[in-house]
């Protein structure tokens, strides 16, 4: 597949074109990864309210009808709920992997066998979390297998 | 739920072969000219159906480590329990006979840690899987 990069004048708009003989799952990943790079999503640590990038989000987690973003060192609290964050970010990177926890595939180093059947997520932060069994059938899936 | 009692039957089908080996040996060393009744066999489905009830002590959420060691500790010693009620409820042998305590109580142990090793391993074949093909969905880009 060949990258062609064209520089444009300041008043142009920015834009991408892809060209391709059908629209297949890579096409869709490279799509729904540009969108994630234009969303910003508007969090809350202590006092601040800040605006971080979906792609820089390691996991979510909800805990006790609070939602939490966790990236590479800080835990930031969001307002959505989680299905909300789960339909927002639908065909992306993001995954739900238990009822408490949607996790950025992007974000995982690898996978390894937990106790009595359980697996569990590495993060790239050294982070471990949990992966419910009734969501490994959708997880292979999610992965082509 | 259903993932739970997929899991669940899975580790069954290891116990009851774990649980007939266990009676094969004990048989073979104790109890060479005598008659297996076919109760025997009801009783070791039964046998490894209540042990395979202890896999319920882990739980779906995410625990700390050490939390998971002491579920593990109490599952051993509830199939120690499980497998010595069911010797002296079914007459299998008299628990005092200390040579055939210690037996089994061997026999429960290597089962135990082997039952525990090979559903560890069927998860390490299905991680290695998909840590392949995570390897292949983070390389987005298509193919050339």
């Amino acid at each position: 597949m060949k990258i062609i990069i064209e520089d444009i004048g300041p008043d142009e708009e920015e834009a991408v074109i892809i060209r391709c003989r059908e629209v297949d799952e890579s096409i869709l990943q490279l799509v729904n990864g540009l969108k994630l790079k234009k969303e910003k999503l508007a969090v809350r640590q202590g006092e601040k309210i800040l605006q971080i990038e979906p792609g820089d989000v390691y996991y979510f987690e909800a805990v006790d009808n609070r939602v939490f973003l966790y990236s590479d060192k800080n835990v930031y609290e969001t307002r959505m709920k989680l299905y909300e964050l789960e339909r927002r970010f639908a065909g992306t990177d993001f995954f739900r992997v238990s009822k408490s926890v949607i996790l950025n595939l992007a974000k995982v180093k690898n996978f390894c066998p937990g106790f009595n059947g359980r697996f569990e997520a590495l993060m790239q932060n050294g982070e471990r979390v949990g992966i419910s069994r009734q969501y490994v059938p959708l997880l292979k899936n999610k992965l082509g297998l | 739920m259903i993932a739970k009692i997929k899991e669940m039957l899975h580790t069954f089908s290891y116990v009851v072969t774990g649980v007939v080996f266990m009676c094969a040996l004990f048989l073979t060393a104790f109890n060479q000219n005598g008659i297996i009744h076919i109760q025997l066999l009801w009783q070791i489905l039964f046998t490894s159906f209540l042990c395979v009830m202890g896999n319920l002590i882990y739980p779906q959420r995410k625990v700390a480590r050490w939390q998971i060691i002491v579920r593990r500790l109490l599952h051993y010693l509830y199939v120690n329990a499980v497998v010595f009620g069911c010797a002296r409820a079914f007459w299998w042998f008299d628990v005092a006979d200390l040579e055939k305590t210690g037996f089994l109580f061997l026999e429960i142990t290597v089962v135990f840690i082997v039952v525990s090793w090979a559903v560890w391993h069927k998860s390490k074949a299905l991680s290695d899987l998909l840590n392949d093909h995570l390897e292949k969905y983070q390389n987005k880009m298509p193919e050339e």
